[in-house]
């Protein structure tokens, strides 16, 4: 998959015409589309072609339980075409997007929806509003992450991987823990995949991480404490914790610009999005969700890795103890 | 939904022998010829992602050629940060991909192995903190990783323990005060002061007393109004006895502290105002404050740090921190943007 142009004057007119829709509007399923059902998935491609010599795989796996819907009704009213604008200002040549939509394999209806590589507005729209908002989940603390993570490292193939040695992005969003390990049954159950043994879900981040560079991202600082340590366990800086769900866009896309080194700077990326018209308030929002990650990847103009030397004054002082 | 399943007969391709694999086998040898059969197409091994997993955790796979290992995590050291009272602190990093930056704190004498225990066990509650403000304040204080004893590298058998890197934090009150010898700008000193009395505020509605209030444990946002508290070695339930003091800082402890060792929720508040008082150049000893900064804020750092205005129900430090933002804009106009400049 993955033929065809970007247009991003094509891509505002479809989420503008639908700005103030109602997402059931917008997000029309009821039940899993048939052509999103993951059921005897076999591969989902990222190619290179003629059009997009360099193309580069982003995954957009949106968690769509309860209280997590607002983010793709943002992508789909409002924000998608801003992801796309900002990747195209940083000279990311050829992006194609998958959306895959997560549940609770557990209690849901639609656990796991798929979606296809795509390279024009059209297509990436009409996956992501073919999405299922099932908006249940669990109420168990968990969804299937760990789900979604298998089927990216199990069934997709990428060339900016397979030729170039790139890896893919994806981007997950969620609020949630995984559970702790993929039972064969519900592979088998949900994708028809014949696993010998279950998974942890270490092993599974583990062999994602060949392909692809992973990211959680948290929609907001409350829902930090339900899972951001154990993210951070298993993919440490990759944690993004966001001030609103509706800066999605803007921070991945910043931090693939980050991880590509396409800007210098936080500043130099902060740049970009003022020019994109975002607002003082917005701005800091954002910047301050990608700046761990900016300063990890020593991209901020600070110390990184470098630190600052140790201050001699308090060399060899020890505390006193009271006995 | 009840799904009907298809009985299959799986005959040997090789010498058509009946083979009777297990329900979920992917492969099975034929007992009549040898032959190793694929049973299915859809098989998936997971003998694939428990190799990922063993080279996801080799250091070696991700070009590390350093690692301290602590416990069965592995750690790339970077540079010395600072030598605290009990350890030496070092930037580090995760040695694996994703990585994660941290802060690696290493005990030096074992002698403090219970206030290094200590000190984690305050962190961890402080972060399971329900007071009200959790989401945004827990998020302000050294978050817990990891801890154990070190397996590898040139500290092995001492104890260490791995805190989240404070993004964008990187100069204590004590590097501010050398920067600064004669006193940082009065009007950076309000939003200080404000933001070590809300971390204090949600210290004392979760139930401890900071009890080292001191300027090596106060670290300053680059180039923003954030203020980090650190050296939760010494934190105690209210009014539980201090197990531990810094001589080298005695000047900055109420004398009722040290003199009945029990702490109270206005100790900090002290503390936090002798701390404003050493940044501004004052001698905290003496509570003096130098000429050039207003009066209204000298007076009120004077008052807090000989015990006025820290008495009375409810949150004291959110009281006084409002009473600090008062005598702010009475002093200096609305607030503004003053970040700390560090030559």
């Amino acid at each position: 998959m993955g033929y065809g142009n970007y247009s991003s004057q094509a891509h505002e007119a479809i989420v503008q015409k639908r700005a103030t829709e109602p997402a059931r509007e917008v997000f029309q399923q009821t039940g899993c589309h048939p052509l999103m059902n993951p059921k005897g998935l076999r591969l989902r491609e990222s190619r290179d072609s003629e059009e997009h010599p360099n193309s580069l795989g982003i995954v957009f796996a949106l968690d769509v339980t309860g209280s997590m819907g607002s983010i793709p009704k943002a992508m789909a009213t409002k924000m998608l075409p801003k992801f796309m604008k900002i990747l195209t200002d940083c000279h990311v040549k050829d992006p194609q997007l998958l959306f895959m939509a997560v549940g609770d394999a557990t209690s849901d209806e639609a656990p796991l929806q798929m979606g296809q590589f795509e390279s024009t507005a059209q297509l990436m729209d009409q996956w992501l509003t073919w999405s299922y908002l099932e908006g249940h989940g669990g109420g168990n603390g968990h969804e299937s992450y760990e789900l979604a993570l298998y089927t990216l490292a199990q069934h997709t193939e990428m060339d900016c991987w397979e030729k170039r040695k790139k890896k893919g992005y994806v981007f997950m969003t969620g609020d949630e823990l995984p559970f702790p390990s993929l039972s064969k049954h519900v592979v088998e159950g949900i994708i028809g995949d014949r696993l010998d043994q279950d998974l942890t879900v270490e092993e599974i981040v583990a062999e994602l991480q060949k392909t692809f560079v992973p990211f959680f991202v948290i929609p907001d600082q409350k829902r930090r404490a339900n899972c951001e340590e154990r993210w951070r366990e298993l993919l440490g800086d990759h944690v993004l914790c966001m001030n609103n769900a509706q800066d999605i866009c803007y921070v991945s896309a910043g931090a693939v610009c980050l991880y590509e080194g396409l800007v210098p700077d936080i500043d130099a990326l902060g740049r970009v999005f003022k020019d994109m018209g975002l607002e003082y308030g917005d701005l800091s929002s954002v910047l301050r969700a990608l700046t761990p990650l900016a300063e990890a990847l020593g991209r901020t103009g600070g110390p990184a890795m470098r630190g600052t030397k140790a201050s001699e004054s308090v060399v060899g002082r020890i505390v006193q103890l009271f006995k | 939904m009840i799904k009907k399943t298809t009985e299959r007969v799986v005959k040997c391709p090789q010498c058509l022998a009946p083979l009777s694999p297990k329900h979920f086998a992917a492969s099975i040898v034929c007992d009549y010829c040898g032959t190793a059969v694929q049973l299915d197409p859809t098989a998936v091994h997971a003998e694939r992602f428990q190799r990922a997993l063993k080279e996801w955790n080799d250091p070696g796979t991700h070009g590390y050629e350093t690692w301290w290992s602590l416990e069965k995590s592995h750690w790339a050291p970077g540079p010395l940060l600072a030598r605290g009272d009990m350890t030496d602190v070092y930037a580090a990093e995760r040695a694996r991909t994703p990585t994660e930056r941290v802060v690696m704190k290493v005990l030096r004498d074992p002698a403090h192995l219970p206030l290094f225990e200590h000190e984690w066990q305050v962190l961890r509650d402080l972060q399971a903190s329900e007071a009200n403000g959790a989401p945004t304040f827990a998020a302000l204080l050294p978050r817990p990783v990891t801890r154990g004893v070190l397996r590898s590298g040139p500290f092995v058998d001492h104890s260490a323990m791995v805190l989240r890197w404070p993004s964008g934090f990187l100069h204590t009150f004590e590097d501010v005060r050398r920067a600064y010898p004669s006193g940082v700008p009065a009007q950076t000193t309000v939003w200080m002061w404000r933001r070590i009395l809300e971390s204090l505020s949600f210290i004392h509605r979760s139930g401890y007393v900071h009890g080292a209030v001191l300027p090596p444990h106060l670290l300053i946002q680059q180039g923003e109004h954030g203020l980090r508290l650190l050296g939760f070695s010494c934190a105690e339930r209210i009014g539980l006895p201090l197990r531990a003091f810094h001589p080298y800082y005695q000047s900055f402890y109420p004398g009722g502290v040290l003199a009945t060792r029990r702490l109270q929720v206005e100790d900090d508040l002290r503390m936090s105002a002798l701390c404003i008082i050493s940044l501004l150049g004052g001698d905290p000893e003496r509570g003096t404050v130098p000429g050039s900064v207003p009066a209204p804020l000298a007076l009120l750092l004077r008052q807090v740090g000989v015990g006025e205005h820290v008495h009375g129900n409810g949150d004291m430090a959110w009281t006084l921190r409002e009473r600090v933002g008062e005598v702010g804009t009475a002093v200096f106009g609305p607030p503004s943007f003053q970040p700390l400049v560090m030559p």
